[in-house]
């Protein structure tokens, strides 16, 4: 076996200078001086808004036209919201600078329409725009923001709302004592009441 | 001789299974599948959940219900009509492990932003979901040195190749690590074929250095067992365990790697590295070998830490007679198990998965911090160990320890502490520990054993070095039961903790991943994967082919280490301690007469030297 790390990167590279390969899949990205393969880089999101809730008929069946449209290689993401009335796909167009497997949105339409489901290119009914898979997919899963806060052990929800920011001060105090929290002892780890608890087994 | 371009790739060929067996029909195993849709409705209901259609996989509503011993799913689509399958094959276990659910914690920075409205084809994970990473496991190639006919896992020929760069799995790694509030720490590290990923020891290294614990690796161990400097690589850059593909103890069931488990056993041996056997089971074709199974790891406890069983995953299109054949769910296993062991390893003996969060909220209240939890789905796995005394005395660890006693006074001891401070907390754990030896059967209880001491150790210490010596002198044998789209229960996969990071960032539980691959596991992989013959390009002298293993068996039948593993095997179960009946299928060993030398006529000798 071979070391290889990333000569395979630097190959297929080296390949498409060289015109020995027209077709690489060889957009990488660089960060902190390594390189990660990209499949896409600027690709499409379409709306289709203000759908007919009885073409949509329910959850479970929204639910399969987005796993239908998934099936599509070009589809990238798909959201069919029931109760919002909408769908939303990510998908690879034919003029994307990628040798991935593309869709047109006409096709989509199509689609739908063989699906049931009729929408529409008025302006008030459609939205489309560019979408950087790097920026707004890969990005956000691999740097994901947190979207809520676990409570320490022993809180509830409720407690820690109220209490968080008294039990962060104290936190903060015991991390950075001034002189005089050092000569009381007040940096010194106290046995610090929880919440009223967890049960097991819910 | 066969040349090695004619010979037959392995495991390539899939088994022969009768289908017009007329007993299949009146056999009462399967009476469930053929009952009328009112017979079914009145059977009684145990839980409503929600599940997807088998053909066009539209969310429907499940119904799980009783039927004689059984625990069964029925659903129905307005398309495609009833489906009925087998849930759990043993109803008073069903109920035994289900008061042990409890619900985790999902993550606070889910990878994924949505809120699995349109679960389970809103994943990636999702704010809804239960638990965080218990196991991540992470696809290091495609590639795979075998062919196994019932595998959708490896690149075929002209397939593209994924394989990322060691720069992409170490940030995977530390996606996984970034997770909140509790990062993954237990990795396996799988394919296709892992060890056919050429800087597979440098990955295991960047691994450990992101700050996983505990590292395995999901292989056939045939590459290992070739290359016992390898081993020990694999062991220092990190990775202590071996999870290894082994479907049983004779060539018949175990074609994939029954001639070469010897060695990897041995390089394991040497490497100091422990093997974790996998045998999926298929009733029908392996499910008479468990109780053997057992037996085999109990030959090798100096190396294998454990077996853990899979009942067959039934993803795909198959016949539906042949699915009801081959079904096997972890209560029927577990009965094989009894069966085949002579009542050695009964029922009882086993508690499902969740049931160790009893202990772990224990520690969690002692110490006011939250743990690594396993709050998986109680249907999904469940678990026990054996002890194998110094008399050669097979003892499971529930005939010595009040399980159950155990973890309800531990319950109750969470309770009590709920919004005290550390000390009161300290003192009800110390006045629960003082309690506990009153569920440990000290008559019964192995002699080099001292249980309760080991639990002080975990528990008032946070020793879990303790934990080493029960590993060392024992066996844990595991259930993991995945599933397909026949048994699909929504409920389980949100709580699901068994995860695969995927190149695009996003985490996936395994009944997704796998259930689902054309929108989840093939699908990402594609994006990310190289087409066959850009690979071909980069890669001078690789073909399909030249990635493939072919088996000299004849070798292989000669070598030290395969007649060491299998002609001197030892019949626990026979021994009068352990009941004195021989376990069903002990593989017989029929040595093979050795290959014959050719012997060269002197004359020949000479005419050949001229």
């Amino acid at each position: 076996m071979d070391r290889r790390d990333n000569q395979q990167v630097e190959k297929t590279k080296e390949l498409e200078q060289e015109g020995q390969m027209k077709e690489g899949s060889s957009h990488f990205i660089t960060e902190d001086g390594k390189q990660y393969r990209m499949p896409y880089t600027i690709i499409k999101k379409v709306i289709f808004k203000n759908l007919d809730q009885k073409e949509l008929q329910d959850i479970p069946h929204s639910a399969r036209l987005q796993y239908r449209l998934l099936l599509f290689d070009a589809v990238i993401k798909a959201k069919v919201d029931f109760h919002k009335k909408f769908i939303r796909i990510v998908y690879n167009h034919p003029e994307a600078n990628n040798i991935k497997e593309k869709i047109s949105r006409q096709k989509l339409i199509e689609f739908l329409a063989n699906e049931g489901v009729h929408v529409n290119e008025a302006p008030e009914n459609f939205e489309e725009t560019d979408y950087d898979y790097q920026k707004e997919l890969y990005n956000y899963a691999y740097f994901p923001p947190s979207i809520r806060e676990a409570p320490p052990y022993g809180w509830t929800k409720e407690e820690w709302k109220r209490h968080k920011e008294e039990e962060e001060k104290k936190k903060y105090r015991m991390e950075h004592p001034t002189m005089l929290d050092k000569l009381l002892g007040l940096n010194k780890k106290k046995d610090v009441k929880k919440g009223s608890g967890m049960k097991l087994h819910p | 001789m066969v040349k090695k371009e004619e010979q037959e790739e392995v495991n390539s060929k899939r088994p022969e299974v009768r289908m017009d067996d007329p007993a299949s029909v009146t056999d009462p195993l399967f009476a469930p599948y053929h009952r009328t849709v009112e017979e079914m409705e009145a059977m009684p209901v145990i839980e409503k959940t929600m599940t997807v259609c088998p053909e066009c996989k539209l969310i429907i509503p499940g119904t799980i219900y009783k039927d004689g011993d059984y625990v069964m799913i029925r659903k129905f689509c307005p398309e495609h009509k009833w489906a009925v399958e087998k849930y759990w094959e043993d109803y008073e276990m069903y109920t035994k492990m289900k008061r042990y659910n409890y619900f985790g914690r999902g993550l606070d920075n889910p990878n994924y932003l949505g809120q699995g409205q349109n679960c389970p084809f809103d994943c990636g994970i999702c704010e809804r979901h239960h638990t965080h990473t218990g196991l991540a496991n992470v696809v290091v190639t495609n590639r795979c040195h075998l062919s196994c006919w019932y595998c959708f896992f490896y690149a075929k020929e002209g397939e593209p190749i994924y394989e990322p760069t060691t720069d992409e799995l170490d940030k995977i790694f530390r996606n996984l690590k970034a997770a909140k509030p509790i990062p993954a720490n237990a990795l396996q590290i799988t394919g296709g074929e892992p060890m056919m990923h050429p800087d597979i020891v440098e990955v295991i290294r960047r691994a450990k250095k992101a700050g996983f614990d505990q590292i395995q690796l999901n292989t056939t161990g045939i590459i290992l067992g070739e290359s016992p400097e390898l081993a020990k690589q694999v062991k220092e850059a990190g990775c202590g365990t071996l999870y290894m593909s082994c479907d049983g103890v004779s060539p018949r069931t175990n074609p994939k790697n029954y001639w070469e488990v010897p060695n990897a056993f041995e390089s394991c041996r040497q490497a100091k590295i422990g093997i974790v056997m996998v045998p999926t089971v298929i009733r029908g074709i392996n499910n008479h070998e468990m109780g053997a199974m057992i037996n085999f790891a109990l030959n090798n406890l100096d190396v294998v830490r454990a077996v853990n069983f899979q009942p067959v995953s039934l993803v795909g299109r198959m016949p539906t007679r042949l699915r009801e054949k081959q079904r096997i769910t972890i209560p029927g296993a577990i009965k094989e198990i009894e069966q085949q062991t002579h009542g050695a390893i009964r029922k009882e003996h086993w508690f499902s998965v969740p049931y160790v969060g009893g202990i772990n909220k224990f520690i969690e209240a002692l110490t006011g911090e939250y743990k690594y939890d396993l709050s998986i789905h109680f249907a999904c796995g469940a678990a026990t160990y054996l002890i194998l005394d110094d008399n050669n005395h097979i003892i499971p660890i529930t005939e010595f320890v009040d399980a159950a006693g155990m973890v309800d006074a531990l319950q109750t001891a969470v309770n009590e502490m709920s919004g005290k401070g550390r000390l009161a907390r300290k003192a009800i754990a110390v006045k629960t520990l003082l309690g506990i030896p009153k569920f440990i059967d000290k008559q019964k209880q192995p002699k080099s054993l001292n249980f309760s001491k080991m639990l002080m150790n975990i528990f008032l210490k946070n020793d879990f070095n303790a934990m080493g010596a029960l590993h060392s002198k024992t066996l844990f044998l595991g259930m993991m039961h995945f599933q397909d789209e026949h048994t699909y229960d929504i409920k389980r996969v949100e709580k699901c903790d068994i995860h695969y990071a995927m190149p695009d960032g996003q985490v996936l539980p395994f009944c997704t991943f796998n259930v689902f691959p054309e929108v989840y596991r093939d699908k990402i992989q594609k994006q990310y994967s190289i087409p066959a013959k850009e690979w071909q390009q980069t890669h001078a002298n690789w073909n399909y082919r030249a990635d493939k293993y072919f088996r000299d068996v004849k070798k292989l039948e000669q070598d030290p280490r395969f007649l060491k593993t299998y002609a001197n095997m030892k019949d626990f179960f026979a021994l009068d301690i352990n009941g004195g009946k021989a376990v069903e299928n002990f593989p017989v060993f029929k040595p093979k007469p050795p290959v014959e030398q050719k012997v060269v006529p002197p004359a020949t000798e000479k005419a050949n030297a001229a």
